[in-house]
């Protein structure tokens, strides 16, 4: 089977959507999609409810999507393990290649799960930096690596908010 | 009924009676024949379709209130039909004007405009085209059987669509667009495809 294309070449990939309805507006370069929506570009995959695509002199530039949940998954690199993210509301930069997953956000990789109020996932650097709430710690459970596993994608150094600490 | 005609033949004699079977005849003949004229009449179409106005190579223009050009409807032949029936036209060109700029070339393979101009029908094969030079964002849009209304600049089609532009494709089955709005709604089994940013 085709390997599955490296990261890096993904964003320079078309942005396919599936929708049952749509409504696009030149104006201000805003397609609203709905129903079953299904977004993929490259290994990126990405489902939701309603997925709002900005585009800028027709470039598709960002998205939002919501759901209950929406999910995200990818593959950062030919030899790392698929990335998968769900929360109410997912932003993914077309320019960045970044994911903010907001409300209920969940990232896990290999058996690493990261939850929190908002995660968000550097697809190029493959680091996910987590935010929690003060009444709502980020949760990290970080597996034990089997000899010569590969590591799973870095946590970032603890944002402002409540420090990031490995669930007990 | 009988009886009295009986006592009749009898007062006129024997060859009255002849004469009087003929007048029966006669009469029920009269009647046989207005009333199969007038079932032959009920048979006769009511809704005559010869046009009352034939042009070939014509080009029509639509104005609206204020007075500016809203649309011209060119193509190599058309047919007038008498009351409602409305203007049937043969591989009809539109070109649609925004504030009396050109904006939308529309082909159809056939069409038909009501009699008071309210709606257009863009039958069969359509393909409508804003170009670049418009100023707006190029786009095309390729379906069949459109159905417009001028006059709210609005339009709409049940069936396959594709809609290309600079930034990708989108298709439908369905859609509904606000020309003034340029706003697009697509119906049913949306597809679409952006090109990736530039880098």
């Amino acid at each position: 089977a085709a390997s599955a294309r490296a990261l890096p070449e993904d964003r320079q990939q078309p942005v396919n959507l599936v929708a049952d309805r749509a409504e696009l507006n030149q104006n201000t370069g805003v397609a609203v999609y709905e129903g079953n929506v299904v977004v993929t570009q490259g290994t990126m995959r990405l489902t939701g409810d309603k997925v709002i695509v900005y585009t800028k002199n027709g470039e598709f530039e960002r998205m939002e999507s919501f759901g209950k949940p929406t999910t995200f998954k990818q593959k950062p690199a030919a030899d790392k393990e698929e990335m998968f993210g769900e929360a109410l509301r997912l932003d993914y930069s077309a320019t960045t290649g970044v994911v903010v997953a907001t409300t209920k956000a969940k990232v896990t990789q290999a058996k690493d799960v990261f939850t929190g109020d908002r995660i968000e996932y550097d697809v190029n650097k493959d680091i996910v930096r987590a935010q929690g709430k003060p009444n709502e710690r980020v949760q990290i459970i970080l597996q034990p690596r089997p000899e010569g596993g590969t590591a799973p994608a870095a946590p970032a150094k603890p944002q402002a908010g409540t420090p990031a600490q490995p669930k007990k | 009924m009988i009886r009295r005609l009986a006592r009749v033949a009898e007062a006129i004699g024997g060859g009255g009676l002849a004469l009087l079977a003929l007048l029966l005849l006669a009469a029920g003949s009269a009647w046989f024949l207005r009333d199969l004229r007038h079932t032959l009449e009920d048979v006769e179409p009511e809704d005559d379709t010869t046009p009352t106005l034939t042009a070939d190579h014509y080009s029509g223009r639509q104005m609206n209130a204020a007075g500016d050009i809203q649309y011209t409807l060119t193509g190599p032949h058309l047919e007038r039909r008498p009351g409602q029936q409305g203007t049937l036209i043969d591989q009809p060109v539109m070109h649609t004007f925004t504030d009396r700029r050109p904006e939308w070339e529309v082909h159809a393979d056939t069409g038909w405009v009501a009699a008071d101009n309210s709606v257009i029908e863009l039958r069969e094969a359509v393909r409508a085209e804003r170009p670049a030079e418009t100023g707006a964002m190029p786009l095309l849009l390729t379906t069949r059987n459109v159905r417009l209304i001028p006059e709210r600049r609005y339009g709409e089609g049940a069936e396959f669509a594709r809609i290309d532009s600079p930034g990708g494709v989108a298709t439908t089955v369905g859609f509904r667009v606000w020309l003034d709005e340029n706003r697009i709604e697509l119906l049913s089994q949306v597809r679409g495809t952006y090109d990736p940013p530039k880098r």
